[in-house]
């Protein structure tokens, strides 16, 4: 597998007329937008352009979370005020948070009056939605879905085990790879039409990254939470099979879907199953 | 854990760098448009000395403008670079060998940490002819290319001089720069693209 | 500075509950160690420890000072310690904190005071001249057990370095170049290994080398310093849990076997870079001879 990796500084050559389609690109992480339609990379990794959704980014992995509007994360909570939890939200594995602090107020959970709100304390884990992100503010966070105004399973994280992956595996857990996948043998399909070519599915890039959870899925009943922040949060009845899942998506980070499946596999034979 | 970091060994220099960041800054060094770098430098043995902090300023001179500050205003990177082994023999020009040294592992630390940055620099040290001048290099790598006519493009950004010499000897270093710099760029560029590739591994079937 | 993030409820009480059951989060028994590397530089004197994700790395430099007046006999030893910002980013350079402070008197005294190094061999002229042994401790990644790591780098670093020769004619004291002489290595009279035990559930566990998130949850901990030969340097229990002293017993039995396990693979490495380096001189050798035919 070949990846077109672009270095931070290098200048994106214009996008093909049949790229841009007289539409607006929105662009994402590790691209400098200099008007009028000049791009530049700021972030080594591999360019994605998404046609469907107008949008063009730097696919790269990383240890740091920067908070990002309607991102769900895994925030902790650190102390209450008067109308609001005051929460920090984790990086992956670092033993510092990201922001300064993210606000959480005491009405952002569904239906929730000042008698009825729910009780957090200092350490509580939450799922939340960033509903506002600005690099000048620190972020708010909302605990309920932002078009049906219910839980939809936002809200506190009771029990289990939290732990960090870094923020591509996350992405990956979450199903992101899948759609860039799709993405990718989509533009090697006009790349070789354009070509005059036949297009062929060499198998390669095939993987949707998180094989090791629809391995463990089939197996094992628990609950899973992932936050684009990086942190995991697994929930079973019995604390062996929570860190066997765990231990399962760490040790994936760098194991290709084949080698994933193994080891799920061998890691629930150890477990009895 | 930090968020990125880079070990380089070029002969008998061993450095090692971390980076950490954006996270939350002290009030005291709050800068409200940028983000705040913070850069330290320890020594293999002893305690942090001037010669340290020199080596500090002449880096952060050098790796400052690469970082695009302005995407996370009030908030800090932290650099951290820890001499593991150096040649304390030719003390001479220590310090040039290690700037140069520092330039490579600092740039490779950020790249692993995804700061946001304008270029990556590769540096070279460059001894004059009679050993009396020392000088180093540090060239852009990365850049330029688009719509002005394509590939990356080199430019000469940084340059730290000492020692006694005269143009022709400037120019003959400078040239002698280029080349060792457009080596390590490569292998620079050459370790990114690994990295890059061990974060995607996934995709393998 | 940004503060360290305390464990969430949920990790706290799934620790504890684990353990209850005597499990670990990475899975290792109670009292095993992580796995741990021990490598040297190209220089004299130079060890990298790693012990899981902490990695410790100790230097040991000399240079000749004159004797402190009262102990004109005796060379110098000293140990340095310092919690930067690339162990973890809430370590603030330049101000020391409770933990590093009784960190570095741990250290001191397992190492120091324990009389790991004979300091008499280190004087050159009595009154007049002497070596001081620097042993500067550099913590690069910080996964818990800085202390036991720490220990083993600087024992380490102390067994793997050499210092330049010297000889004496009457009043004239040479110091004879790495390249001069064959370098001396340092009269070291015994290894300490310092092996941490944390308590948990009122002492009903005890964990040795605990990670950086277990060492957030202990309630107590105990760090027992000894050698091969079971000969005990120190205990240190800084407050915390009581433990009683069958516990205690328990655990000095426990840190005599790790101590052991310790010191080999010390001496192993030590073995392993000591034949690296006749082989690699032995080549440097025979490749000059080739140049003056």
């Amino acid at each position: 597998m070949s990846l077109a990796v672009h270095f931070p500084g290098e200048t994106l050559p214009p996008l093909e007329e049949d790229e841009k389609k007289n539409t607006t690109f929105k662009v994402g992480p590790g691209l400098t937008h200099i008007l009028p339609s000049t791009l530049i990379v700021n972030r080594a990794g591999e360019l994605n352009i998404d046609q469907r959704k107008h949008t063009i980014w730097m696919e790269s992995n990383g240890k740091r979370y920067v908070a990002s509007q309607n991102d769900t994360i895994i925030a902790t909570v650190l102390r209450s005020t008067s109308d609001s939890y005051i929460c920090a939200i984790p990086s992956s594995n670092s033993p510092v948070s990201s922001t300064s602090q993210a606000v959480l107020p005491h009405l952002a959970f569904p239906q929730a009056t000042k008698k009825t709100r729910p009780m957090l304390h200092q350490g509580s884990v939450v799922f939340a939605r960033i509903s506002l992100a600005n690099k000048h503010i620190d972020p708010e966070l909302e605990c309920y879905d932002a078009d049906s105004g219910k839980a939809e399973g936002f809200g506190e994280l009771k029990g289990g085990f939290v732990f960090g992956v870094s923020l591509g595996m996350a992405r990956r857990l979450l199903g992101d790879a899948k759609k860039t996948r799709l993405l990718r043998v989509k533009q090697r399909r006009a790349e070789a039409e354009r070509r005059g070519e036949e297009y062929q599915d060499a198998g390669a890039d095939m993987s949707s990254g998180k094989e090791v959870l629809e391995e463990l899925g089939q197996n094992l009943s628990f609950e899973l939470a992932v936050g684009r922040n990086g942190r995991v949060w697994v929930h079973s009845g019995d604390p062996k099979t929570t860190l066997c899942v765990m231990r399962c998506i760490q040790q994936s980070e760098f194991l290709t879907g084949k080698e994933q499946r193994q080891l799920a596999k061998e890691a629930l034979k150890a477990l009895g199953q | 854990m930090a968020d990125g970091s880079a070990q380089y060994t070029d002969g008998p220099t061993t450095l090692l760098a971390s980076i950490n960041g954006p996270i939350e800054v002290k009030p005291r060094d709050e800068i409200p448009l940028e983000a705040f770098l913070e850069i330290t430098i320890r020594p293999s043995a002893g305690v942090t000395s001037v010669r340290e902090k020199h080596l500090e300023a002449l880096l952060r001179s050098a790796v400052s403008p690469l970082i695009i500050r302005t995407i996370n205003p009030r908030t800090l990177f932290q650099i951290t670079l820890q001499i593991i082994q150096h040649e304390q023999v030719s003390a001479a020009h220590a310090l040039h060998t290690l700037l140069a040294s520092a330039i490579v592992v600092v740039v490779l630390a950020l790249v692993d940490a995804g700061v946001p940055m304008k270029g990556m620099l590769a540096a070279a040290f460059v001894e004059g002819a009679d050993g009396s001048a020392a000088h180093v290099f540090g060239y852009a790598i990365t850049g330029g290319g688009g719509r002005e006519g394509g590939g990356p493009k080199e430019g000469l950004v940084f340059v730290e001089s000492d020692g006694v010499f005269d143009e022709k000897g400037f120019v003959e270093a400078s040239e002698v720069g280029r080349k060792k710099c457009l080596e390590v760029g490569e292998l620079m560029k050459g370790w990114v693209r690994e990295k890059i590739g061990r974060d995607m591994k996934y995709r393998l079937k | 500075m940004p503060r360290e993030l305390d464990p969430t409820i949920n990790e706290k009480s799934f620790i504890l509950d684990a353990l209850n059951q005597k499990l670990r989060i990475d899975g290792r028994d109670l009292d095993v160690f992580r796995e741990l590397e021990l490598s040297f530089g190209d220089d004299y004197g130079l060890a990298d420890v790693r012990l899981g994700k902490t990695r410790v790395l100790a230097r040991v430099s000399a240079e000749v000072v004159k004797p402190f007046t009262d102990r004109p006999f005796e060379g110098i030893f000293t140990i340095t310690t310092e919690l930067g910002p690339m162990a973890s980013p809430a370590f603030e350079p330049g101000r020391q904190t409770e933990q590093e402070v009784l960190l570095s008197r741990l250290i001191e005294k397992a190492i120091r005071r324990s009389n790991a190094l004979d300091t008499e061999s280190l004087c050159i002229v009595a009154g007049q001249k002497c070596w001081q042994i620097r042993a500067d401790v550099h913590f690069l990644s910080h996964d818990g057990a800085l202390v036991d790591a720490s220990c083993i780098a600087v024992v380490a670093a102390l067994q793997h370095f050499r210092r330049p020769d010297v000889s004496i004619e009457g009043e004239k004291v040479t110091i004879h170049t790495m390249t001069e002489r064959v370098p001396v290595p340092l009269s070291i009279l015994h290894v300490p290994i310092c092996v941490t035990f944390s308590f948990y559930l009122d002492g009903e566990v005890c964990l040795v080398d605990a990670t950086l998130q277990e060492e957030q949850l202990r309630q107590g901990d105990m760090t027992i310093t000894l050698n091969k030969f079971g000969e005990l340097c120190q205990i240190a229990k800084a407050g915390g849990l009581a433990i009683n002293a069958l516990i205690l017993l328990r655990c000095a039995k426990i840190a005599l076997v790790k101590a052991g396990e310790i010191a080999a693979i010390v001496q192993r490495r030590l073995e392993e870079d000591a034949a690296v380096r006749v082989r690699r001189d032995n080549l440097l050798e025979s490749k000059a001879d080739n140049e003056r035919a």
